[in-house]
């Protein structure tokens, strides 16, 4: 389902407006924060670990072209192939070409952010070969057609009764919401599909440069099934995925699981190195890394948001974000969502088709602060509001507005004969027992009373009584 | 080698033209970065794990010799009626003769010894289909990690990376001394096992049961993987 994102404010004053909706988005972010709480509490040292993550991704980011050589290199070493694709197609198109070769009808894949992003099923499709999703969210929302809504947990906008009906339409099964039994109905279907399938895709977590290792980080199993069972594997990374060492490992795994899910380890990491050797007893026969950058040397580019390359896909930003909590995943009409997402989607895709995202934020830093290698993601999605102004993107009478409100905000005498006019004026309003009226703020809520007095005048009584 | 690979490296190279850039990495501390929190008490190793395991749904048993867990696997194969069990070639599995006992004490079993022929059950089918309908699979690990209960297999001649992934249940044997405290002490010694150019293929971390909160977050035990992860940790 392709969407575009030029709605943010439209659609996520739609999804406000779903009260079902907002309670799903509001107690599931509320549970996973909760969850990372506890799992953190048990590492006093979490600060210094994300110190150690953040340096590291720096490190990484400032040689990548040094680095991703040296990852090139030891795959081929490790015996599997490396492709560079510039964008979405160039990707796409290569794996369409395996599928060709081998004759592959269809291809399991597990969830993966990065083909979300180029679209990869949905063009595979169009080409004649059927993408199976195997992710358990993932598969629910390819059945519905739909686009996940959150990083981690790709379902999470459905009820049990909205996937018991799914299963019972399309697989024409007996109706049932049980999740343990609509589980264990998609564990069987995909088993099959598992066992016959040619080709593999996932995604990747990280890709150690000295040893050619590419990790991928699950609960399910189903990405073991993918890297495990067919004859082709393929791997798609961004290109901002690689590490230094192997060794560095130990640091990330822990900041991920912890900040994705509040698991100290998730249920299976998968480390491969490349195809089967000749001593092994299974595992594919080819492996294919595909290394992507569909906009990421862009960034690259950029001093002031390089940083935002240095992001693991943990969700924890989606999670702590007040505007993500009311407004769910799809209001960002992009395949990042959350705080991060606000700040790549415009990047990945050009200012002028999301230029509404930068405002998607209340700028109050939760997401800074929440982000397990401290990117500084609340003063990205300012300095990208910057750029939204200088081009010109704001409205004349916002632009007007603010220009008064700078003026006044700098001159004392200004802004206190501002703030009594305004003040009287709205009691004049109140007085007549309206509801107040202001256009953008008061269709969903109630405009707040004015205050009996003004800081300043409490802040007197309370230093007078101090004194005395 | 394409055309784009030159291009996407030239376009790294000026986007981070004029930054101070070091021309050799660095060498990493990353597996001395540990902290007060990343250590167990040694005596209590495994008493650790089978916590940290039971923790994320995973059962551990503590058995003091190769006797109590012949038992152990016993009653858990007629409780559970468990019918195919698959055995790998790990040097615990075949030293202890684990294939052998187990025909002779539970006749009405089907074993299959991984890598070897002499299984009588799905004669006809390769390795993977026999092990898709295998119930039990039991194998040998390479270490485990006290503070979070996972378990990290690597693929070798002796045991395929699908034995621990097909079964309903998987089975690790393993010895307490093969536990380590945290992941950088077990991937530091694993990585000191390997030669540098020689890694295996497939090094999978594994922390209790398959597991899924797709749906509503209701926490699901067994979505694709195993949905039991058992393991028994041998004292002497």
């Amino acid at each position: 389902m392709e969407r575009t994102h030029s709605g943010f404010k439209t659609s996520s004053a739609k999804n406000i407006a779903n009260s079902k909706l907002r309670e799903t988005f509001h107690s599931a972010t509320r549970h996973a924060l909760e969850q990372r709480l506890k799992s953190i509490h048990q590492v006093p040292e979490w600060e210094e670990l994300r110190e150690k993550g953040h340096q590291i991704k720096k490190e990484v980011i400032n040689q990548l072209d040094f680095y991703l050589e040296q990852l090139e290199s030891n795959i081929l070493n490790n015996g599997g192939q490396v492709f560079w694709a510039r964008d979405a197609d160039e990707a796409s198109n290569y794996i369409l070409k395996l599928c060709r070769r081998l004759n592959a009808k269809n291809v399991v894949k597990s969830k993966s952010m990065t083909t979300e992003e180029i679209k990869l099923a949905s063009k595979l499709e169009k080409q004649g070969v059927e993408p199976i999703e195997t992710d358990l969210g993932e598969f629910i929302i390819q059945l519905a057609n739909e686009t996940p809504s959150h990083i981690i947990a790709p379902a999470l906008h459905m009820t049990r009764q909205q996937i018991g009906a799914l299963f019972n339409k399309t697989f024409n099964i007996p109706y049932t919401e049980i999740p343990e039994e609509l589980c264990a109905f998609a564990r069987g279907k995909l088993r099959q599909k598992f066992l016959s399938t040619k080709l593999g895709i996932s995604g990747v977590n990280f890709a150690a440069a000295d040893t050619g290792t590419i990790v991928v980080v699950e609960n399910e199993g189903n990405a073991r099934m993918c890297t495990n069972l067919p004859k082709v594997h393929v791997a798609i990374m961004g290109l901002e995925k690689v590490i230094p060492r192997f060794e560095d490992l130990s640091i990330f795994l822990k900041l991920l699981s912890r900040s994705a899910t509040g698991q100290k380890q998730t249920s299976y990491v998968s480390m491969i190195n490349g195809p089967r050797k000749v001593e092994d007893l299974d595992g594919p026969e080819e492996f294919h890394l595909v290394i992507l950058d569909n906009g990421r040397t862009e960034i690259l580019s950029n001093p002031k948001l390089r940083e935002s390359l240095f992001c693991i896909r943990c969700g924890a930003c989606l999670n702590t974000c007040p505007v993500y909590q009311r407004v769910g995943g799809h209001s960002y009409g992009s395949t990042y969502s959350g705080p991060i997402g606000s700040v790549l989607t415009p990047l990945l895709q050009g200012l002028d088709t999301a230029k509404d995202l930068p405002y998607a934020s209340s700028l109050c830093g939760a997401c800074s602060n929440i982000c397990p290698v401290k990117i500084d993601v609340h003063h990205q999605l300012l300095w990208l509001r910057e750029q939204v102004v200088k081009q010109h993107k704001s409205s004349w009478q916002e632009r007007l507005a603010m220009h008064c409100y700078t003026s006044i905000m700098k001159d004392v005498r200004l802004y206190r004969l501002g703030s009594f006019f305004l003040r009287n004026l709205l009691k004049i309003f109140y007085k007549k027992g309206q509801n107040l009226n202001v256009p953008g703020w008061s269709k969903d809520r109630d405009f707040p009373p004015i205050a009996a007095k003004t800081f300043k005048e409490l802040w007197k009584e309370t230093t007078q009584q101090k004194t005395t | 080698m394409n055309a784009s690979r030159t291009e996407i490296l030239g376009r790294i190279r000026r986007s981070l033209n004029g930054l101070n850039r070091q021309q050799a990495p660095t060498k990493s501390d990353s597996s001395k970065f540990l902290f007060a929190s990343d250590f167990v008490d040694l005596s209590r190793i495994a008493q650790r794990f089978k916590v940290e395991s039971n923790c994320v749904g995973g059962e551990t048993e503590i058995c003091p010799n190769i006797d109590s867990v012949f038992q152990f696997i016993k009653s858990l194969i007629r409780d559970s009626g468990y019918k195919n069990i698959a055995v790998s070639n790990h040097n615990i599995c075949v030293d202890n003769q684990i294939i052998q006992k187990l025909s002779v004490d539970l006749p009405e079993i089907n074993l299959f010894n991984e890598n070897n022929e002499s299984g009588d059950y799905f004669q006809h089918s390769s390795n993977t289909h026999r092990l898709a309908q295998t119930d039990l699979s039991i194998t040998g690990v390479d270490c485990l990690i006290a503070d979070s209960g996972t378990i990290i297999l690597t693929s070798k001649p002796e045991a395929s990376r699908q034995i621990s992934l097909l079964p309903t249940a998987h089975l690790a044997l393993a010895s307490i001394n093969q536990i380590y405290p945290n992941l950088s002490t077990a991937l530091e010694y694993l990585q000191s096992t390997w030669a540098t150019d020689h890694y295996p293929t497939a090094i999978t971390l594994i922390t209790g049961p398959s597991r899924t909160a797709d749906i509503e977050k209701v926490l699901i035990k067994g979505a694709h993987g195993p949905v039991r992860q058992l393991a028994l940790l041998i004292e002497d």
